[in-house]
């Protein structure tokens, strides 16, 4: 909603919160004893909001559905895998890919904070940060899982991944039946971050 | 932010740009934005190591948590912030109370 439009006769902005101010005091403080540059967070910014984001873990996990030897390696020892693709990270974790087969679905978490693979997925979901996802994600995720609408058979195990600084995890997903024909870029493009983080399967296109 | 960050930014423009947050805002406000992008750029120049400032996040998340504290996940990690600036001697409490007052009195419409 812009100013402009609400009528109300109120063009000033919503007072800052005590959080906002605080921000911003940091940041202010900051560029004045020339620790930081406004620029230098602004590029920061930039980068993990709108360029490192889901594509990355999308692209990997394409090249290993077309690429066998690819996904061998990428199993073995991602974080090598992972750096083939040139997508490297600020927070030098190990990574783990772990696979789901029709037997096995495999679904990430972080139950202490907030461990995500910024590298290949961007930022975390407000969802992934909640209190309760990291609680029952754990302790029931048929029924988390359920809530994001995905019925998972009783015949297939679910493993949950607890991340740590230590080691993050990414899915790989299912490649979808009917998708032999199409491209590795159109493949990537069927690739959410929900179906890398475990919470959503991969659905051909049309269905 | 590292010349590897930007060739992976460089690196994913191409025709494969699909939504790359799958439509869920990552940020709900734009402070929330700028205090994340202070700890990584002040982390990135060497001022700490991440896992100094993880763990203080984990500390803020697990008391509030505990307290049943409604608070939001990027007021506790400004919490934290501001912690490892304190222990590291970057900042003074008081010089952070009182620009932040200032700030707030700047945004006072009525002022």
């Amino acid at each position: 909603m812009s100013e402009s439009d609400s009528g109300s006769g109120h063009h000033h902005p919503r007072p800052l919160s005590a959080a906002a101010a605080r921000a911003k005091a940091i940041e202010s403080l900051l560029v004045e004893k020339g620790l930081l540059a406004s620029d230098v967070i602004d590029r920061v910014v930039e980068i993990y909001e709108k360029d490192v984001g889901p594509l990355n873990g999308a692209r990997v996990a394409a090249r290993a559905w077309i690429d066998p030897a690819y996904k061998r390696r990428l199993l073995k020892d991602a974080t090598p895998a992972i750096a083939e693709l040139e997508i490297g990270g600020i927070q030098g974790a190990h990574m783990k890919v772990v696979e789901n087969t029709p037997t096995v679905h495999n679904v990430v978490c972080c139950t202490l904070c907030s461990c995500y693979p910024w590298p290949v997925l961007g930022l975390p979901p407000a969802w992934y940060k909640s209190l309760a996802y990291r609680a029952r994600i754990v302790r029931e995720p048929r029924a988390v899982l359920r809530e994001f609408g995905l019925e998972i058979p009783p015949s297939v195990e679910v493993r949950v991944w607890d991340s740590s600084a230590e080691m993050r995890y990414l899915v790989l997903p299912e490649r979808p039946p009917d998708t032999e024909g199409m491209s590795e870029a159109e493949l990537v493009a069927l690739i959410t971050r929900d179906c890398l983080v475990g919470v959503a399967k991969v659905k051909a296109p049309g269905r | 932010m590292s010349r590897l960050a930007e060739r992976i930014a460089a690196d994913i423009d191409g025709p494969a740009a699909i939504p790359r947050r799958n439509g869920e805002p990552v940020f709900n406000e734009p402070w929330e934005s700028r205090v994340f992008g202070v700890a990584v750029a002040l982390c990135e120049q060497g001022l700490y190591e991440w896992d100094e400032f993880r763990e203080r996040l984990i500390a803020e998340i697990g008391s509030a948590d505990q307290r049943g504290d409604a608070s939001t996940y990027y007021e506790r990690f400004l919490a934290a912030l501001e912690r490892l600036m304190l222990d590291k001697g970057i900042c003074l409490r008081e010089e952070i109370d009182r620009r932040a007052a200032t700030e707030s009195a700047d945004d006072d419409p009525d002022h």
